[in-house]
C-alpha cells in the first residue's frame, strides 16, 4: 500500500509538469503578436517599432523559449503566478487570491453534496429495486445526466424569476464576511452541479449494491440470522463503494468544466468566469495561469478519491 | 419472414433461423427499449439536418424586424427573436451544426485515437510508456479548459471548436484502445500468428484491431453526447461556432443573455433539443454497450 501510494504520488509531478508545457507551446502559437494586443487591438501595423521592441523586452517575449517557459514555472511555484494581466495590469497574484477560493469553494461544496446524497440514494434504490423508490431515483438521475448543466442552470433562473419573481444577489461575498448572501448565491449552482454529478453516481451505487446484494456472503449472512439493516451496512455498503470509489474521478473534468459555465451563468467571480473573461480577450498571462490551475484542482480532487480508494480497498497494489 | 422450417436442415441438427434486419431490429427493440427510443432520436436528428431545407419553412437567417419577439404560436411555432428569426428554422437548422461537429469531432477522435492506442498497447516499450504519460497529462485536462486554451489561441471557428474537441477526446480513446491491445495480444491466435512470421502491422490491423472494436464503438457512442454538449458550452460563451450560423449554445446564450424573461421561449427551446439529443445518444449507448459488449455492463444500471 505504501508502494502505491509513493508511486501515486510521484506521478502527480510528470504529469502536471507535461500538462504546463502543452498549456505553454498551445499559448505560444498564438497567431498574430501578442505585442498588438498588448498595444489595444490585434493586427494593427503601424506602431513605432521601437516601442514594440520595448514591450517585447518588458514581456520577456525575446528570450528563447525555455528561459519563458522556465521563467513562467519558477513564477507559478514562487506564487507570483506569471506576472500581471495584459488587460488591466492587475498582477495576477491578486487575481488568483481573489477568485481561486470561489471555485474551489464551489467545486467543494458539489462534490460534498454528491457524495453524500448519492451513496444513501443509491442503496435505497438497490434495496427497493423496481418498486417506487426505485423508479424515482432512477427518473431522477436519467434526467440529471441528459440535461446538460447550461441549460439547467438556466432552467433555474428562469423559473425562479418566473414563480418567485427572485434572482440570486449579484454581488458575491465570502461565506465570513456575509454568510447568507454566500449561501443565496452559491447554492443554485451547487444544486445544478451536484444533480449532474450524483446523478453518475447514484447509478454505479445502484447497480453496485445490486451486484453485491447477491453475492453467496449476503445469503450467508441471512441464514445465520443477521437483520436487514447490519448486513446493508457492514456487509454490503463498504464492499459496494469500492466500484463507486474507483470511477468517481472518471467524472471530476465534468464537474469543473460545470464549474466554469455555471460561474459565467450565475456572475459569480472565480477562475472559471475569469479563464472565459481571458480567452475572449486574448490576455495570455492570465489564461496559462488559471488554465495551469484548473489542471491542479482536478489532479488534486482525482489524488483524494484515489488516497480514499486505498483506505477502502486493502488489497489494491499498483501495476503500470 | 422466414421461419426454422425454410432453412436447409444440415446434418439433421436443428439450425438458427437466418435473421433478417427488420426482424433483428425488432429483437433489439424488444430487448431495449430504452434503447429503441435513443435510435429514434438519433434517426429524428439526422433526419431534420439532412431535410432541413424541407422542414423548416423559413431561411434561419432571414431577419423581419416587424415580427421580433413573437411569441409561439400557429404562424411561428418556438416563436421569433430579437431579429425577427423564425427559432423553429433555428432549431432545426442547429441540428446540422451540432451533428457535424460532434460526428467529425468523435470520428477522427475515435480513429487517431484506436490507432494510437493499438500500437502502443501492442508494440509496448519506451514509446508506449511516453505515450501514457502524454495521455495522463491530457486528460488532466477538464475537456472544457482545453478546449478555452485552443480556442485562445486559434481563434473561434467550427474548425476550431473540432480540434478542441478532438484533443480532449483523443487520449480518452487511446487510453481504452490500449488496454483493449493489451489483452487481446495475450490470446492464443495471436501467438499462433506471430509464430508463422506474420508481421507486427498485420497483426494488429487483421487481428488485434477486429477484437479490439467493440469497446471501443461503445464508447464513441457516448461521447457523441460529450462532444454536443462541449460544443454548445464553447458557443455559448460565444467562444465557439461564429454567428451567424444557427447553433444551440449561441441561441441559448442569446436568449438568456437579455430576454431570459421577456421571451423564455429563447431559452427553452433550443435547450430542449439540446437535451433531447444528448438524451438520445445516452440511451442508445447504454444499449449498444449491453448488445456489444457485455462486460462493461456491471455500472449501467439495469
Amino acid at each position: 500500500m505504501q508502494r502505491y501510494l509513493l508511486l501515486r504520488l510521484a506521478l502527480f509531478i510528470p504529469t502536471l509538469v507535461i500538462a504546463s508545457l502543452l498549456i505553454f507551446i498551445v499559448m505560444r502559437a498564438l497567431p498574430g503578436d501578442v505585442v498588438g494586443v498588448v498595444l489595444g487591438g490585434a493586427g494593427q501595423s503601424g506602431y513605432d517599432p521601437a516601442q514594440l521592441e520595448s514591450v517585447r523586452e518588458e514581456l520577456g517575449l525575446r528570450d528563447p523559449l525555455v528561459v519563458q517557459y522556465g521563467n513562467w514555472v519558477w513564477d507559478m511555484v514562487n506564487g507570483n503566478f506569471g506576472g500581471r494581466s495584459l488587460e488591466d495590469k492587475e498582477e495576477i497574484r491578486t487575481l488568483v487570491a481573489r477568485q481561486l477560493p470561489v471555485t474551489l469553494l464551489l467545486t467543494v461544496y458539489a462534490l460534498m453534496l454528491s457524495f453524500f446524497v448519492s451513496v444513501p440514494l443509491g442503496v435505497v434504490a438497490a434495496l427497493w429495486q423496481d418498486r417506487w423508490p426505485d423508479y424515482i431515483v432512477r427518473f431522477v438521475t436519467i434526467a440529471g445526466q441528459a440535461i446538460p448543466s447550461l441549460w439547467a442552470a438556466l432552467l433555474v433562473v428562469l423559473g425562479l424569476l418566473l414563480f418567485f419573481n427572485w434572482s440570486p444577489p449579484v454581488i458575491y461575498t465570502n461565506p465570513w464576511s456575509n454568510p447568507w448572501n454566500h449561501a443565496q448565491i452559491m447554492i443554485w449552482p451547487t444544486l445544478v452541479l451536484g444533480w449532474g454529478y450524483s446523478s453518475y453516481l447514484t447509478r454505479i451505487t445502484r447497480s453496485s449494491m445490486l451486484e453485491v446484494l447477491r453475492q453467496d456472503y449476503i445469503r450467508t449472512a441471512y441464514s445465520k440470522g443477521l437483520d436487514r439493516p447490519t448486513i446493508v451496512m457492514r456487509h454490503t455498503l463498504r464492499n459496494s463503494l469500492i466500484p463507486v470509489v474507483s470511477v468517481a474521478g472518471l467524472q471530476v473534468g465534468a464537474v469543473v468544466s460545470g464549474a466554469i459555465i455555471l460561474e459565467s451563468i450565475f456572475l459569480i467571480p472565480g477562475i472559471g468566469r475569469g479563464i472565459v473573461q481571458a480567452v475572449t480577450v486574448r490576455d495570455y498571462p492570465v489564461i496559462q495561469s488559471l488554465a495551469i490551475l484548473l489542471v491542479l484542482i482536478m489532479l488534486s480532487v482525482n489524488l483524494v478519491i484515489d488516497l480514499i480508494y486505498v483506505l477502502l480497498d486493502p488489497r489494491i497494489s499498483y501495476t503500470t | 419472414m422466414k421461419t426454422a422450417s425454410d432453412i436447409p436442415q444440415i446434418h439433421g441438427s436443428p439450425q438458427r433461423p437466418v435473421l433478417n434486419w427488420v426482424h433483428k431490429a425488432w429483437l433489439f427493440v424488444k430487448a431495449k427499449p430504452l434503447g429503441a427510443l435513443g435510435a429514434v432520436i438519433l434517426l429524428l436528428m439526422i433526419a431534420s439536418a439532412v431535410f432541413a431545407d424541407q422542414i423548416a419553412a423559413r431561411d434561419p437567417l432571414l431577419q423581419d424586424i416587424p415580427n421580433r419577439l413573437r411569441s409561439p404560436g400557429s404562424e411561428f411555432l418556438f416563436g421569433t427573436d430579437r431579429f425577427g428569426r423564425d427559432m423553429f428554422s433555428r432549431v432545426i437548422y442547429g441540428t446540422r451544426v451540432s451533428l457535424y461537429v460532434g460526428l467529425i469531432s468523435v470520428g477522427v477522435s475515435t480513429a487517431a485515437g484506436g490507432l494510437i492506442g493499438i500500437a502502443s498497447g501492442y508494440l509496448g516499450g519506451k514509446p508506449d510508456l511516453l505515450m501514457q504519460r502524454v495521455v495522463d497529462a491530457l486528460m488532466a485536462f477538464p475537456t472544457l479548459v482545453m478546449a478555452l486554451i485552443i480556442v485562445a489561441a486559434f481563434g473561434s471557428s467550427i474548425s476550431n471548436v473540432i480540434i478542441a474537441i478532438v484533443v480532449a477526446l483523443t487520449p480518452r480513446m487511446v487510453r481504452i484502445s490500449r488496454a483493449q491491445a493489451l489483452s487481446v495480444r495475450e490470446e492464443l491466435y495471436i501467438t499462433a500468428s506471430q509464430s508463422i512470421g506474420v508481421k507486427p502491422f498485420r497483426v494488429m490491423i487483421r487481428h488485434i484491431l477486429p477484437n479490439s472494436l467493440a469497446p471501443i464503438i461503445v464508447l464513441a457512442t457516448g461521447y457523441l453526447a460529450e462532444a454536443v454538449i462541449a460544443e454548445a458550452a464553447l458557443s455559448f460563451l460565444g467562444l465557439g461556432v461564429p454567428p451567424p450560423d444557427p447553433s444551440w449554445g449561441r441561441m441559448l446564450q442569446e436568449g438568456a443573455r437579455e430576454y431570459l424573461e421577456r421571451a423564455p421561449w429563447l431559452t427553452i427551446f433550443p435547450g430542449i433539443a439540446l437535451s433531447l439529443a444528448v438524451f438520445g445518444f445516452t440511451l442508445f449507448g447504454d444499449a449498444l454497450r449491453d448488445v456489444l459488449d457485455p462486460r462493461l455492463s456491471t455500472f449501467s444500471g439495469k
